[in-house]
């Protein structure tokens, strides 16, 4: 958690970063409030990226002395569950982007609720039609509201 | 004394201020994600001199990132993950006290009337205030009942009732503030009276002047009807909550896809561009990141909502007042109280050493 921590907050430094030199490339007056705001936020986020280093040190000299491993093969096992719901959430996106909302969608429910709430497919199938066609009747024919349609269709 | 804006400016950093509150746990990373909000509300077209600013090519970015897909990912994407990472059920409570829940919900709020008037005063201001909007009464208000809980402030976040209090009796009564300026000066706060000015204009009436005068009796009626739907909508909900609360004992891993699609749907129709879904994703990846670390994300919230009109404002107070706007009464009174909350956390860590040293040398 400490290590996760310690990337986040350099992660949001590299951010600030790129923002606050980006600004020195705008005209005065649109770069005066991104540097009124981002050059403080990069002195404080220094300060949690050090603070950060200081609690992830003391974290790995504990570890040391109380010889837990740190691989990769173990962080996979600990974070099974997280991995395998962030492989769900990025097909689900990809598979909008590919072949629209409804599509993706309809097939994401289908096999997430068959797999990960582990019901029976019928069940499954049952849930997702029903939603689709009250998605669809709902938002599409009462609401008006389009539905991305994806790079194939 | 008028409210122009410069008044509007010290509001909106008063509602920055709020952060400091807000991440009480840890101060530092919620300043910095708060402020990182309000450089992420810079991006797009920059008001003033209508230069790009931050986007990088992207055409999407031109009119900055949407408030609604920001919104659902860090908050309905990424606690969707979390709850399908952990499994189970949303609610930990048993159904027998799901059946009593409508019954302590009214309870709570008749024990929190203290707290419900005054939230509901900054919800009147705040609806008074043209253009500032429902979610900075919201967060002001959620702000305002932290610093009400005291030393277990720590507690909001975690389902205690006076962060839902709050907030939401500003909601409710941002309405009647909003009525304000729009039955008064004809100058619609919300989108909500934008459609009422339509349909009273339609019914050949013409807010302003008259309407305090003459037409007084249909101001009466507005408010008459405002608490009355307010009570019937209560009233109607009240017998079905029990119903409803069972969504909260179902196995959230049924309900995370179906929550999922429906808010994809939701971020798509914001401006029907792929860039929304991308934006959802993005922002719900950040959010389950920010919950699981302990930043805060009303935090980012706040400075997202609050940084476009802070700009806008300081830039128009600055060209019709200069650096007069300091010396109008009502900048003067937000500065103090701006440093009051700002300085508060401080003096509140200094104070019982202080107390100490004066005891001592008494």
């Amino acid at each position: 958690m400490v290590k996760e921590r310690l990337i986040f907050s350099v992660f949001l430094f590299l951010i600030i970063s790129s923002m606050v030199f980006s600004a020195f490339g705008f005209n005065h007056i649109a770069a005066f409030m991104p540097l009124v705001v981002g050059i403080p936020v990069l002195i404080l986020s220094f300060i949690d990226v050090v603070k950060e280093v200081k609690r992830a040190n003391l974290e790995s000299k504990q570890n040391k002395e109380s010889e837990t491993s740190g691989s990769l093969k173990d962080w996979f096992k600990l974070n099974n569950n997280e991995f395998r719901i962030w492989l769900w959430f990025t097909s689900f996106i990809l598979g909008i982007i590919l072949t629209g909302i409804l599509f993706a969608g309809a097939l994401f429910m289908f096999f997430f609720i068959t797999f990960e709430a582990k019901q029976k497919w019928w069940v499954s199938l049952l849930i997702t039609v029903s939603l689709v066609m009250a998605v669809y009747l709902f938002f599409d024919t009462a609401l008006g509201l389009t539905f991305y349609r994806g790079i194939f269709f | 004394m008028s409210f122009g804006p410069a008044e509007i400016l010290f509001l909106s950093l008063l509602g920055v201020a709020t952060i400091s509150v807000l991440s009480a746990g840890n101060p530092l990373k919620g300043v910095v994600v708060g402020l990182i909000g309000v450089l992420l509300s810079l991006v797009g077209q920059d008001w003033v001199t209508g230069a790009m600013r931050y986007t990088y090519g992207l055409e999407y970015l031109w009119d900055g990132f949407h408030i609604l897909p920001v919104f659902l990912g860090l908050f309905a994407v990424s606690e969707m993950i979390s709850l399908s990472i952990s499994g189970g059920e949303i609610s930990k409570v048993s159904a027998a006290r799901i059946e009593d829940s409508p019954i302590k919900g009214l309870i709570d709020t008749l024990k929190h009337w203290w707290l419900v008037v005054r939230c509901a005063v900054i919800g009147v201001l705040t609806g008074f205030i043209p253009g500032l909007g429902g979610v900075t009464a919201g967060f002001l208000s959620y702000g305002y009942a932290a610093v009400t809980m005291g030393k277990s402030k720590e507690k909001m976040g975690t389902g205690e009732v006076v962060g839902v209090i709050g907030p939401e009796s500003a909601n409710n009564a941002k309405e009647g503030g909003g009525l304000i300026p729009t039955i008064a000066f004809g100058i619609p706060g919300t989108p909500g009276m934008v459609i009422l000015i339509g349909a009273l204009t339609v019914m050949g009436i013409t807010p302003g002047v008259d309407m305090l005068g003459p037409k007084i009796d249909t101001v009466f009626l507005m408010v008459a009807i405002l608490v009355v739907s307010n009570i019937v909508g209560a009233a109607m909900i009240f017998p079905v909550i029990k119903y409803l609360a069972i969504f909260t004992r179902i196995n959230v891993r049924i309900l995370a896809p179906i929550i999922l699609v429906i808010t994809t749907i939701a971020a798509f129709n914001s401006a029907r561009s792929l860039g929304d879904i991308i934006t959802l994703a993005v922002f719900g990846v950040l959010g389950y990141e920010m919950k699981k670390l302990g930043y805060s994300r009303p935090a980012l919230s706040i400075g997202f909502i609050l940084g476009v009109g802070i700009e806008r404002n300081m830039w128009l107070a600055y060209n019709v007042y200069g650096f007069g706007m300091f010396q109008r009464p009502t900048v003067f009174i937000g500065l103090i109280i701006l440093a009051v909350i700002v300085l508060i956390p401080f003096i509140k860590k200094r104070l019982p050493n202080l107390t100490e040293r004066w005891r001592g040398n008494g």
